[in-house]
């Protein structure tokens, strides 16, 4: 099973969508939970890396995320996939250890993607980009365990614009 | 057959007669009895509002908003749909059949207060060409409510894994990121058809979304209730993964 430990290779998707940085002020809600606090509407860019859907509360830590932003900036975060992080998850595998396909089961007693939505119009954002990373072809070369994120979305990214 | 104009007329034409009976006599219950409601509940008070239903088949969805006070429009690309529709009444709606792509050139710019389409987009080859139509229909305000299969469990390869008593254990997915038409053929309904149906990951729906100028302002997936499920035990797979995603869009 693809783990979150193995997710390196979306790094470069995420920077992709974070665009040039230069001369913007950048927040990393994972590693400064406390500054969200001290400086409203100060930052240009917000960014979570498969933190948001371990968080108690996550809309509470989307609302924070958007007082910290100023108008017009974005929040880029990564989370699990909601169609393939179910509670019931099973990787069928082949003699040589391939994938052969993807059991789920169990959606709805996950968070699904409407609940991330509600989250994320909860908290006044509007989604303005949505993308499902891929490996590129040399990282299954490299590593070819990788090569069931190419038939299966393991990760979702989303960029959030606060417009209000 | 193709998944172009040409192919998708003919072969909704050939299901028309099925189809239509198939929505008369209660076999069609994942839309009578799950996804219809979800998408009229999600559509709201439609009292006085120009709507137009796009990709209308044989015109449930058509009904239920003129039952609602809505001044209906509808079309649809396969004539013998439409002529099942004008047939099951509702004599205020206006039926025309139409091709999707060219709907932004048929209709006034800025002229209907809420835009449905019900299980149809996915069925259309040309769904960017489609979506900037409707975004040029749609008034300054104006609401698209639309449903499709769920990118999630619509893809290339699906499968439910049954144990010895052929219960469904859980649903296997491969090929998620193809893009293309895969065809699916309708059994047990009067007679057989095969329609075809876009794959495409949620990706590329929001990309499509977003550049026809159109924000997502609601998103929702529709599962049975207990009191459904438990009348009509068939639909238990529905409230397991999900089958279907409908969208709230605005005019950016």
């Amino acid at each position: 099973m693809m783990g979150e430990l193995d997710a390196a290779w979306a790094r470069p998707a995420q920077l992709a969508m974070l665009g040039d940085l230069a001369g913007k002020t950048v927040l990393d809600l994972d590693g400064s939970p406390a500054s969200l606090r001290s400086a409203p509407g100060s930052f240009d860019i917000v960014t979570s890396w498969l933190a948001l859907h371990r968080a108690p509360d996550p809309v509470s830590v989307l609302r924070r995320a958007h007082r910290a932003l100023r108008p017009g900036g974005r929040l880029i975060a990564m989370i699990p996939h909601p169609c393939t992080a179910m509670p019931f998850r099973q990787v069928q595998r082949d003699a040589g250890g391939r994938m052969q396909w993807l059991g789920v089961d169990r959606y709805f007693d996950g968070n699904p993607l409407e609940v991330w939505f509600a989250w994320i119009r909860d908290a006044g954002f509007e989604v303005t980009d949505l993308r499902e990373p891929v490996p590129t072809e040399e990282a299954v070369r490299a590593r070819p365990e990788l090569e069931e994120a190419t038939r299966v979305p393991y990760f979702l990214m989303f960029e959030l614009s606060r417009n209000t | 057959m193709g998944f172009d104009s040409d192919g998708v007329r003919t072969a909704w034409d050939f299901a028309a007669d099925a189809y239509a009976k198939g929505q008369a006599d209660g076999r069609d219950y994942y839309r009578l009895e799950f996804f219809g409601p979800a998408q009229i509940a999600m559509t709201g008070d439609v009292r006085g509002a120009a709507l137009l239903d796009v990709g209308c088949g044989s015109g449930y969805l058509s009904r239920a908003m003129a039952d609602g006070g809505a001044k209906v429009t509808a079309f649809d690309i396969s004539p013998r749909m439409i002529e099942h529709a004008r047939e099951a009444g509702g004599s205020s709606i206006t039926y025309e059949v139409l091709d999707a792509t060219e709907v932004g050139d048929h209709y006034p710019e800025a002229s209907f207060d809420v835009v449905t389409a019900c299980m149809s987009l996915q069925d259309m080859p040309d769904v960017p060409a489609v979506l900037r139509g409707v975004r040029r229909v749609m008034k300054p305000g104006g609401r698209f409510v639309a449903s499709i299969e769920h990118p999630c469990s619509s893809t290339p390869f699906r499968e439910w894994q049954r144990d010895a008593a052929r219960r469904k254990q859980w649903l296997c997915i491969d090929r998620y990121f193809e893009h293309g038409a895969m065809d699916y053929t309708w059994k047990r309904w009067s007679y057989e058809f095969t329609t075809a149906a876009l794959h495409v990951p949620l990706e590329t729906w929001v990309g499509w979304i977003r550049d026809a100028g159109l924000v997502i302002r609601d998103l929702r997936e529709p599962r049975p209730t207990i009191e459904t499920v438990r009348a009509r035990p068939d639909l238990e797979d529905a409230a397991r993964v999900p089958y279907f995603l409908m969208f709230e869009l605005r005019r950016r």
